[in-house]
């Protein structure tokens, strides 16, 4: 390992600066947080605007990002792209695939953030120790820029423990010629299809097409060149996902760039504000239960319940004569990715005896939803007279998911 | 002991009681306020612990095991990183921010005894490093997780949490024998 002046190693030297980055919390900043706290942003009602589509469109944007950043090993030379380097490539001669790493998907609801499975990390580990020297790696460099017209790449390879090159002929000269740069350094030479030179262009002339992208419809979110697969990655979103990445492969050839293409939302359909024996009363943004069901009988449930949920005033107006009130706490992901709930249609079954809601999500699955859940109310008006036979279940949905808060049973009054 | 009294601490709170999530907040606001300062920097920590107490407030509920609050919390905070270090513009702004505020700040903490030009060396190279490069080494040297808790908590292979941790350490090393030359 490298030493540095005043015999500190550098994994010292970056420990020490790590911690002198990691300073202590302000002392205002405790209480600021607990004022906010106190203030319960989850209790007021947040806008429901164009905003909270924008921050689902700027929360796609990151998620493609963040599902792009699949290191799978590192690039000697310095990664031009916005993507790092991805998926192991059937271009290349070997190479086990490696599991994907950092995908980042909609969590359970019930449960967002820890796997129940997850394992308890070790206590002790071994000391961190890279089995290449960083001059190999400098001499290996060289030698490949040397030979750039045939070099396909390079990457620091941590399950075979190699320094591992491409070239697109020539392997065995290659070989010889890398032993001779890097004596004792160990060195695996793999083909590629393409080089790297070739790649960084293709990269840089995608990132500028910037008329193919409007003509499609398309946004561009990354382009990387990918060393392990030898090929470029392009990460965007478009309106017709399909249509883009055939046209993608149609313009640059499929065996040279990897698109990977999300929907675009459309546009943020309006919330329903009645339907077939029901009507909204409420709609709470950031306030409430998820993955709760209630079923207000009565005035004062109503007004209790609207206290609860921190609503000043007096409630809209039911007749309770010939309406009760159901309480639906929906959820949708935290900071906009995955955008409102909608609640589209309430349905009777008299022959079940449920009454269920239909909540759906303007952004497709697949986007990144971000670990929390974030409360949607939303308080509906239902006629008494669709109401199934007592006793009765309301439920958030039409399948149960999860624990049993999300279901009521209505008994006989 | 102390991880019984936070688990007690994360049920009340998780029925809205706001003094548990308090102590909750005294217990942990140093360590995510550390780990997300490292991450972001000073610029940005501030909003960023905050916005994931008031995450971990909201979504308390759906924590169902009580006694993983801290590595629950710590997946917020690094979300929160994730989130602030996402857009160029806002980097480009954090980078002159925490400029101004390492000069304002002038001496240097009790652990941190490199020369300031070493450590301005660091602090360029850090700033080029990826996200997940950050997220690795504030874990590993910060939060003092082993490499292989690093990779659980990220949900990484081991050898991908090593190969971040490799590479930015050589793009710190270069910074330091550039400096050194």
């Amino acid at each position: 390992m490298t030493r540095l002046p005043g015999s500190q190693s550098t994994e010292d030297t970056v420990r020490t600066f790590m911690r002198g980055r990691a300073k202590a919390i302000p002392p205002e900043l405790e209480g600021s947080i607990r004022r906010a706290i106190r203030r319960n942003p989850s209790r007021t009602n947040g806008p429901r605007s164009w905003m909270s589509l924008a921050a689902a469109v700027a929360g796609m944007a990151v998620a493609a990002v963040l599902i792009a950043i699949v290191v799978r090993g590192t690039a000697l030379p310095p990664d031009r792209g916005v993507g790092p380097p991805g998926a192991p490539s059937p271009s290349l001669e070997s190479g086990t695939p490696e599991p994907s790493s950092g995908e980042l998907q909609c969590a359970p609801p019930d449960n967002p953030l820890i796997d129940r499975e997850e394992t308890v990390p070790p206590e002790r580990d071994e000391p961190f120790e890279p089995f290449y020297q960083e001059r190999d790696v400098k001499r290996l460099n060289a030698y490949a820029a040397r030979h750039a017209d045939e070099f396909g790449g390079s990457w620091i390879d941590w399950e075979t423990e190699t320094i591992t090159l491409t070239f697109t002929q020539a392997l065995e000269r290659h070989r010889a010629g890398a032993q001779g740069a890097a004596p004792g350094a160990p060195i695996r030479i793999l083909r590629a299809r393409h080089t790297e030179r070739e790649m960084r262009d293709l990269q840089d002339q995608i990132a500028g097409d910037a008329r193919f992208h409007e003509r499609l419809g398309f946004r561009l979110y990354s382009a990387g060149y990918d060393v392990k697969a030898n090929i470029v990655q392009v990460e965007g979103a478009a309106c017709r996902p399909e249509t883009a990445e055939a046209a993608f492969g149609e313009r640059y050839g499929e065996q040279r760039v990897r698109p990977t293409i999300y929907p675009l939302p459309g546009p943020e359909p309006e919330q329903p504000q009645a339907g077939d024996g029901w009507r909204l009363v409420a709609e709470l943004a950031e306030i409430g239960e998820p993955y709760t069901a209630r079923f207000l009988d009565g005035q004062r449930e109503y007004d209790a319940r609207w206290s609860e949920l921190d609503q000043e005033g007096r409630p809209p107006p039911v007749d309770f004569e010939h309406e009760a009130v159901i309480d639906f706490g929906a959820a949708r992901g935290l900071g906009g990715e995955c955008g409102w709930a909608h609640l589209t249609r309430v349905v009777f079954d008299k022959e079940e005896r449920l009454v269920y809601g239909d909540v759906s999500h303007p952004v497709p699955p697949g986007i990144i939803c971000a670990a929390v859940a974030v409360p949607q109310t939303f308080l509906v008006a239902v006629d008494r007279s669709r109401l199934p036979e007592r006793p009765f279940t309301v439920r958030l949905s039409q399948q149960r998911c999860g624990p049993c808060t999300e279901e009521v049973v209505v008994q006989s009054r | 002991m102390v991880i019984l009294e936070l688990a007690d601490d994360v049920r009340v709170a998780r029925e809205g009681d706001a003094d548990a999530f308090d102590r909750l907040v005294s217990q942990q606001a140093d360590g995510a306020y550390r780990l997300a300062v490292a991450i972001v920097g000073p610029a940005d920590a501030a909003d960023v612990v905050q916005e994931a107490f008031l995450d971990a407030w909201r979504g308390l509920r759906s924590l169902r095991e009580a006694d993983r609050f801290e590595p629950w919390l710590r997946r917020i905070v690094i979300n929160r990183c994730r989130m602030a270090l996402r857009s160029t513009r806002r980097h480009q702004a954090r980078v002159r921010a925490e400029a101004d505020m390492h000069r304002q700040e002038g001496g240097l903490s009790d652990d941190f005894r490199l020369g300031s030009e070493t450590r301005a060396s660091l602090e360029q190279a850090f700033e080029a490093l990826s996200a997940d490069q950050r997220i690795v080494l504030a874990l590993h040297y910060v939060t003092d997780l082993t490499i292989a808790a690093v990779a659980v908590e990220l949900r990484l292979p081991i050898g991908t949490a090593k190969s971040r941790l490799a590479a930015a350490l050589a793009a710190m090393r270069r910074a330091l024998e550039e400096q050194s030359s």
